[in-house]
């Protein structure tokens, strides 16, 4: 019959302690049986300084109870609750998310974004190769201007802050997400892509200024509406035959006029609308083709 | 050890026959389930989800087993260019893990109602750990709620039920290895509760004491057995 000794009392003891602060989560041993929920937080009271230390509604005022200024340190230690915390698992600042759901897809667009930067590096690289000719005339639309600043990003001047990168990826999701993207892919493959007429979808790894960046996803967006599926019945696409196209290329440039879809798009970005519909001649002529062929 | 008759097999084009042990289930949901595999755009996911969660709860079998039908589903959602985007995709997995978690936020609860929903409840977080993976890597989210269900396994009052002791060692047995590279201390934390378990707690049944023997030997030996232990544990003795 074993009993507990001194030495392995303490193993208990010890285990427990670790247990609580490891894990993160305000549990004991004999509190197991009544905790019910399950928590992140890492509890901190404190009791003491009440006009200096923080409570939840002290967060965001400039002084304490007694006038003088709070200093942004005092804050941070006591125990407002932390809006990122980083876990032993987690690679960095994970932010505070309510449901396993938003976790998940979080972590998921965090690796996306890693793996394509991981892709990207190394496309980079490759360019520079000189026997890699075929791969600058390849389908990639990103090899031109790869071209064109290969000197800043060979140098490694990408961006890689995970943090911006997954905010471009989520606009870039949803401009991806949309009936007008897919009715563009399908139509116009990469390498029949023209320049200026055809939309691009911005480069999240290129170091771009906010105005900037954000102003080339609008503008993206709106060269990107040229493929709208038509107002009227979705049927009409599938039915759709030579002697229709007419009918359809008329359709088309009717809706881009009056109730232009951008709202808030100005002169400029109408004009690139209307351009991309100039374009749409040619590419119904290439549809044409590729029927009778 | 789960032998079920009548087994049934989810037809699907591309991956051979793969039996999703949906026999449980009443036919009304079966067909949900296959019509599920087949075209997931055409279903109310979020039902699907719940149905799933449902039922794993209260088949032990399934329990162990639905991560699959899971990773079929979500791997199908996000690969169909739907005509109508109402979403990103991922509408099954997010309905699934936020219908899980709720589960798990009530597991003190289940465990006082039923031992067997609750062991049903850990079989089944540890499967969807184990299928449901993001870019090949296990789900970071989970691990904690992981760890949090084994080391409730491993308290006293749990060591002392040999159902709950099957549990434990079944999760760690499937996914102790990734658990471990996910967060090392903390599997040596609940390998320290185990082994003073095994040494220390008197109202042990034999049967739970070989089981935790076993996963100790099992760890040691880098989360497989040797031959010699493997004989000693899963031979039949003929006395």
């Amino acid at each position: 019959m074993l009993t507990y000794t001194a030495g392995r009392w303490r193993g208990l003891i010890q285990t427990r302690l670790l247990f609580v602060c490891v894990c993160g989560v305000s549990l004991s041993l004999e509190e197991m049986s009544e905790q019910q929920s399950y928590s992140y937080e890492n509890d901190c009271k404190s009791d003491e300084n009440r006009n200096k230390g923080a409570s939840r509604w002290s967060q965001c005022r400039k002084r304490g109870a007694d006038g003088s200024l709070r200093k942004a340190e005092e804050d941070q230690r006591c125990s407002r609750r932390p809006e990122s915390f980083t876990t032993p698992e987690s690679d960095g600042p994970v932010s505070r998310v309510k449901n396993w759901g938003d976790a998940v897809e979080a972590e998921e667009m965090r690796s996306d974004v890693r793996r394509d930067m991981h892709r990207y590096r190394r496309r980079i690289l490759a360019v520079d190769v000189p026997q890699r000719d075929r791969k600058l005339s390849s389908g990639s639309s990103d090899s031109r201007d790869s071209q064109n600043s290969k000197d800043s990003t060979a140098k490694g001047d990408i961006e890689t802050d995970e943090a911006v990168l997954v905010r471009r990826q989520k606009q870039i999701n949803y401009g991806k997400n949309t009936l007008a993207y897919d009715r563009y892919i399908k139509e116009v493959p990469k390498l029949m892509r023209e320049q200026g007429v055809h939309p691009k979808t911005p480069n999240k790894f290129k170091k771009y200024s906010r105005r900037s960046w954000d102003q080339q996803i609008k503008l993206w967006r709106v060269k990107l509406h040229a493929w709208d599926p038509p107002a009227g019945d979705l049927q009409q696409i599938e039915e759709i035959d030579l002697g229709e196209i007419m009918d359809f290329e008329l359709d088309v440039e009717c809706s881009a006029d009056p109730e232009s879809q951008c709202p808030s798009a100005n002169a400029a970005a109408l004009s690139l609308a209307e351009d991309s519909f100039r374009g749409t001649p040619k590419k119904m002529m290439k549809m044409e083709d590729a029927e009778m062929s | 050890m789960c032998i079920a008759s009548g087994t049934c097999y989810g037809r699907m084009e591309n991956s051979s026959k793969e039996d999703y042990k949906i026999q449980s289930f009443d036919l009304e949901t079966q067909k949900l389930l296959k019509t599920a595999l087949k075209d997931p755009g055409s279903v109310d996911l979020e039902k699907v989800s719940s149905v799933i969660v449902d039922q794993s709860l209260k088949d032990q079998i399934f329990s162990r087993e639905a991560g699959r039908i899971c990773h079929t589903i979500v791997q199908l959602t996000r690969s169909i260019q739907a005509e109508a985007k109402q979403s990103n995709g991922n509408v099954f997995r997010r309905n699934l893990l936020n219908r899980l978690q709720l589960e798990f936020k009530a597991r003190e609860e289940t465990r006082k109602r039923s031992t067997q929903e609750w062991v049903c409840l850990v079989s089944f977080i540890c499967n969807i750990f184990d299928y449901l993976k993001v870019n090949n890597m296990p789900m970071v989210a989970l691990v904690p709620p992981v760890y949090d269900c084994l080391f409730r396994l491993a308290q006293s009052d749990s060591l002392k039920n040999e159902e709950e002791v099957d549990c434990l060692v079944l999760q760690l047995h499937r996914i102790g290895d990734q658990l471990e590279k996910m967060n090392t201390p903390l599997m040596d934390e609940l390998f320290n509760l185990l082994r003073d378990g095994f040494l220390l707690q008197e109202d042990l049944s034999s049967m739970g004491r070989l089981l935790l023997l076993e996963i100790l030997e099992f760890r040691a030996g880098g989360w497989t057995l040797s031959d010699t232990a493997q004989k000693y544990y899963y031979s039949e003795v003929t006395d």
